[in-house]
């Protein structure tokens, strides 16, 4: 079973790949906007991809990429499975003195905003091992083609 | 020494077979001198055991402060130790039981001079581990444990001065699985053993993922053809996020107005090297 790394690495290299043949010719600053967003999601995408459904913000990173629209993304933090977890959620940090701090890492992490603390510190260290892989072989060996 | 010492080990070994073994309980200091009663009650403390006096095993005089916790065997089990007992009276030896740690099969021989450690037992609300091994602890008054058969549900300890009840059980359970995590999510992030206090691990944490995502980004524009003409020493990433940095991956993919904007401004800084080749060339 290859590891994450070469998982992601595959993938993101097949996207970019994809990317290059399909670039049009002009390189105005609205295009190369564009190139540099969908990179960016290429990478985020292969990676959560490679980790797959096991993990809680991979899930949610594939779920927001699928969902395409921004109306959709905005229903879903408003149906009724988004309050009920956010309500159960909320019923922990009563104790919390970092509440500041639980909040931002919420926002950071993929997903973080449903969870409880717990698995938000979870979610968090499988995040951060990843997103470091992320940032880090791929894309320097694309670089020095 | 006397004969009795050097049996020890033995006289341990083979008078609890069943029962718990003492050889992990039994790490008396050795070779503390001195004798009577206050050494015996020091040591009696460090080992953790009760013992039975009278009727159990008679021990020496001074020499021998260790052996008199195998006496407590009481007279059911046939002991090689000689009791003082002119030295142990039955209120004594119970108030050397309170002070060291009680198991509950010490009960039943040594009727009501287990009471003391009875009760004492009974104050701990919570399921007490199975395993005795306060007794390696110096003083066991810390922790009070029985050594019971361990039962089909979670032994936890109450440490002493805490609540047992069960909401600050779970509390406690779920705190130190936090702190645990926290340990972790420190290895992880650089320079972060340093510091302490969940406040500040928190927010280096924060910034190490902010700082990555950055990173993620900065490697997205260099690997625009455009940007691999020029020179690839820029290194660096824009100073600081002025945008929040919230996960927005839709917003990338079909808001091409709205992101345009998000980069523009913050990274203005930064990317005013990059456009500004972009503007020179000639469209």
């Amino acid at each position: 079973m290859p590891s994450i790394k070469t998982r992601f690495t595959y993938r993101f290299i097949r996207a970019v790949q994809k990317l290059n043949k399909n670039r049009g010719v002009s390189s105005s600053m609205k295009e190369t906007y564009r190139r540099y967003h969908m990179i960016r999601v290429a990478s985020y995408a292969s990676m959560a991809s490679a980790v797959g459904s096991k993990r809680a913000w991979s899930q949610a990173v594939l779920r927001k990429i699928r969902n395409h629209t921004l109306h959709r993304d905005l229903k879903k933090k408003c149906g009724i499975h988004a309050l009920i977890r956010r309500r159960k959620v909320s019923e922990n940090p009563r104790n919390n003195l970092n509440f500041h701090q639980e909040n931002d890492l919420r926002k950071l992490v993929p997903g973080g905003e449903d969870m409880d603390f717990c698995r938000l510190l979870n979610e968090t260290a499988h995040y951060i091992k990843c997103l470091r892989t992320q940032g880090l072989h791929p894309k320097t060996q694309l670089l020095e083609r | 020494m006397d004969p009795e010492l050097t049996n020890e080990a033995s006289f341990t070994a083979g008078s609890n077979p069943a029962s718990y073994s003492l050889v992990e309980l039994v790490s008396f200091p050795r070779g503390s001198g001195g004798g009577g009663l206050g050494m015996r009650m020091r040591n009696l403390g460090g080992s953790g055991e009760g013992f039975g006096v009278g009727d159990a095993s008679v021990e020496e005089s001074t020499v021998t402060d260790q052996s008199g916790s195998h006496g407590r065997n009481g007279g059911s089990r046939g002991e090689k130790r000689r009791m003082d007992v002119g030295t142990f009276h039955e209120d004594e030896s119970s108030k050397f039981v309170s002070t060291s740690c009680s198991y509950s099969d010490l009960n039943e021989p040594n009727g009501k001079r287990m009471k003391p450690s009875g009760s004492r037992d009974e104050n701990d609300g919570s399921k007490p581990k199975a395993e005795a091994n306060s007794g390696t602890g110096n003083k066991g008054a810390e922790e009070k444990s029985k050594p019971e058969p361990p039962k089909d549900y979670i032994h936890v300890r109450a440490r002493r001065g805490q609540a047992t009840d069960s909401h600050s059980l779970a509390e406690r359970a779920r705190r130190e699985k936090i702190s645990e995590k926290m340990k972790i999510l420190q290895d992880l992030v650089p320079g972060c053993n340093k510091v302490i206090g969940k406040a500040v691990v928190l927010d280096e944490i924060i910034n190490y993922i902010q700082s990555l995502q950055r990173q993620v980004e900065y490697l997205s524009m260099k690997l625009e053809p455009v940007n691999t003409r020029l020179n690839p020493t820029i290194k660096g990433f824009p100073p600081k996020e002025l945008a929040t940095p919230t996960f927005d991956v839709t917003g990338m993919i079909f808001g091409l107005q709205a992101p345009r904007e998000y980069t523009q401004g913050p990274q203005v800084e930064w990317l005013d090297l990059q456009v500004g080749n972009v503007f020179e060339r000639p469209t």
